[in-house]
């Protein structure tokens, strides 16, 4: 198939070298054999050219290219696709009081999964990015970018088009942060949120020991000495 | 003499224009309420109405315009104290604490009927705001010193109900979750008012191994 394209492909370069801008002394003739030419061009498929964005440089984009440590790439996807699907995350929770539970419990697993990878081998735990691209080049390890992109588009139309779609569906799925078990928020994330909330309640449990003893000091302290009222008000217009 | 015996006359020194005689009328109400038996409170909580103190001024003296507002609202706590009693059916700051304490081991709508219940006798007590250079004479130092004692247990108890909900909170229904949290808002800003309160107490010269240090709860609570 890879040959078969990149026979097309020089066939139709070869086809576009006469079609360049005709000359100055331009005729009907030329300019009917120039719209022939344009319109035969559109009736093929061309291949796809690098698209240049025309988008200013800001804080929130950054090259593809530049090279980023996995964790920050894992948590800007993550971010993404939270804020993205929020809502609907919000709705489902909202009308099934147990998908909280099961929030939590995911978080819990995912922890106790993540404590005993560790402790195990010490690998990472895959990150989206990581399995994208694990999975473009187990499907074609042989292809190119831009061959890829011709044999998307020929699988789009193609006959088998339909054969196609299922395999793609399922990997588009796979890519989905809602296939996957671990949770919507990164680990690290989710870590972040619950550490305080576990150290909040074991301060209000510090406070509630405190109080006691200071109750139960106070209690003591009073024991030895009924608390003498008239002593402390004194006399008065009684 | 009977404990309505008691209570009436106090209650008749509380109608007298001198603040010294209203003032310690009202602290020894409170005295007899946290020292005394049982049954005072029980009466006074069982009364049609209690102290009608919310437009006294004493304009006798000059320190009877401050020492009116005190009594403006230590009459306004002792009335809610008696309030709480009579809503709760005991005394709050003297329950049993603890694990198996009755904050503890309560349900989450009692929680939600007896916290804000709590909330209110508290913000009458934190409310007589007093500074140390206002705790000028006997009458009124006892009466805060009474206040200490009572914010101690009640905030103890306080504390208590907010962990027991903050407990049950995923097992609740949503409309008790909104209540649970809006309860957990206020309890964030009274513990804050409290640790105003305690400083005062320690620069009045209260024992400092009877003050419990707070530290400031965690906000990320309101996270979850």
């Amino acid at each position: 198939m890879a040959c078969r394209w990149s026979v097309r492909r020089r066939s139709l370069l070869e086809e576009e070298q006469p079609e360049k801008p005709p000359a100055a002394a331009g005729q009907q003739d030329a300019s009917a054999g120039a719209l022939g030419s344009l319109r035969r061009q559109f009736q093929r498929r061309l291949p796809l050219r690098a698209v240049s964005l025309n988008l200013g440089a800001g804080p929130s984009w950054k090259r593809l290219g530049t090279p980023e440590p996995e964790q920050q790439g894992l948590q800007a996807a993550a971010r993404s696709a939270k804020s993205a699907l929020g809502a609907m995350s919000q709705r489902i929770q909202e009308s099934c009081q147990s998908g909280t539970k099961w929030l939590v419990e995911t978080q819990v697993k995912a922890r106790r999964r993540r404590r005993g990878a560790q402790t195990g081998d010490g690998s990472p735990p895959h990150t989206l990015s990581q399995k994208s691209t694990r999975l473009s080049s187990t499907t074609h390890p042989a292809l190119g970018s831009r061959e890829r992109g011709y044999r998307r588009l020929s699988a789009q139309t193609g006959p088998r088009a339909h054969l196609l779609r299922r395999p793609r569906r399922d990997a588009a799925f796979q890519r989905s942060p809602y296939s996957s078990t671990e949770p919507l928020c990164s680990p690290s994330e989710s870590d972040s949120d619950l550490e305080p909330a576990g150290a909040g309640i074991q301060l209000l449990q510090k406070l509630s020991q405190k109080l006691d003893k200071a109750i139960v000091a106070e209690d003591s302290a009073l024991r030895g000495s009924t608390p003498c009222l008239s002593a402390v008000l004194g006399r008065g217009p009684w | 003499m009977s404990v309505e015996h008691l209570a009436n006359v106090l209650s008749e020194k509380t109608g007298s224009s001198n603040w010294v005689v209203v003032f310690k009328a009202l602290v020894t109400v409170h005295h007899l309420m946290v020292h005394g038996n049982e049954r005072f409170i029980q009466h006074l909580a069982s009364r049609n109405s209690l102290f009608t103190l919310h437009n006294f001024l004493d304009k006798s003296v000059i320190e009877g315009y401050t020492m009116s507002t005190f009594i403006r609202r230590y009459s306004r706590y002792l009335n809610e104290k008696s309030l709480a009693y009579r809503l709760i059916a005991s005394d709050i700051t003297k329950t049993k604490r603890g694990t198996d304490g009755m904050m503890r081991t309560m349900n989450t709508k009692e929680l939600l009927n007896i916290l804000p219940v709590i909330q209110t006798q508290f913000d009458a007590l934190l409310n007589f705001n007093a500074n140390p250079d206002e705790l000028t004479n006997g009458i009124i130092y006892a009466a805060f010193m009474l206040l200490f004692k009572d914010s101690l247990r009640l905030f103890a108890a306080y504390n208590e109900g907010i962990l027991n909900l903050l407990d049950k909170y995923f097992d609740m229904r949503k409309n008790q979750c909104k209540e649970s949290l809006d309860i957990y808002i206020k309890f964030l800003g009274r513990t804050s008012k409290l640790a105003e309160f305690l400083k005062v107490a320690e620069q009045v010269g209260i024992d400092q191994s009877d003050i419990p240090y707070l530290t400031q709860v965690s906000v990320s609570l309101l996270c979850i």
